[in-house]
């Protein structure tokens, strides 16, 4: 018990240094800096979690998706993925970032889910259009991202 | 026509009007690439990265200066120049040779980043 609760506090405090540090470096660097650094971890994450995806045979697209990126950032039933036609739709209900505390209004981590998932659907599914449609920084009550296959 | 013929219709104009001009590009605020001629050698993601970055300094330092607003950067390098210039939503980069001539690039730039904003508010 008293070891749970001093990872508590141990994870509060680095959820706290983190968002104070955020907070420094954009006033220093500007949300554009900020922005891009997220774009590119995102896709980074992305070239990885690729490697992962691309080696499991045995589970479609969306199930990998969920396997591998959503169920293990989001908790299960943190997102849901459908497919019509060309254009898959992938729903966030949960903001992991919102959930820590951290103030999501200018949509840093939205630029690290929008790289994240781009970088995954062009590495499995090729031809892409990466859209994103609701977002919960602007208020939304969920993220709603769109995957238009073109080849 | 549709965007990105229009921007690279533009970016083609600016270089043939400034022979110093060895590249351009046009880039999203978050670093992303809408178009973009820069030479085969360079790392474009970076560089649009890298801009993207630059803008985002630049506008903080024009803050804390005089609380100004950005306009232009003009990187000189020992081997060519940068040169950023905001463009509505977007930012017009060159790379150049070294030494350019500052003031024709200077007023293409600013010319072009006219025309460019112009598209996108469209």
């Amino acid at each position: 018990m008293t070891n749970e609760k001093d990872r508590l506090s141990q994870l509060k405090f680095i959820a706290s240094m983190f968002r104070l540090s955020m907070k420094e470096i954009s006033n220093i660097m500007g949300d554009e800096s900020v922005q891009v650094i997220y774009r590119l971890l995102g896709e980074n994450v992305g070239e990885l979690l690729s490697k992962r995806i691309q080696a499991d045979k045995d589970n479609t697209f969306d199930k990998k998706l969920l396997k591998f990126v959503f169920d293990p950032a989001l908790g299960e039933g943190g997102a849901e993925i459908s497919q019509e036609g060309n254009v898959i739709t992938v729903i966030l209900k949960v903001c992991p970032f919102k959930r820590a505390g951290i103030n999501i209004s200018k949509k840093y981590y939205c630029n690290y889910t929008e790289g994240l998932i781009e970088t995954i659907a062009k590495n499995a599914l090729g031809d892409i259009e990466f859209r994103s449609e609701k977002l919960r920084a602007t208020n939304k009550c969920d993220c709603t991202f769109k995957i238009i296959i073109k080849s | 026509m549709s965007y990105i013929e229009k921007i690279n219709q533009h970016l083609e104009d600016l270089e043939s009007r400034v022979s110093d001009i060895i590249g351009t590009a046009v880039i999203r605020t978050n670093g992303l690439i809408v178009a973009s001629s820069l030479p085969k050698e360079t790392n474009a993601r970076m560089i649009a990265a890298m801009s993207a970055a630059l803008l985002g300094t630049s506008k903080k330092s024009a803050e804390a200066l005089f609380d100004g607003e950005f306009n232009s950067i003009n990187l000189e390098l020992n081997k060519g120049n940068m040169f950023l210039i905001g463009a509505g939503r977007v930012i017009l980069v060159a790379i150049t040779k070294p030494q350019p001539n500052i003031g024709l690039l200077t007023l293409e730039m600013e010319d072009m980043s006219k025309k460019i904003s112009k598209i996108f508010a469209e």
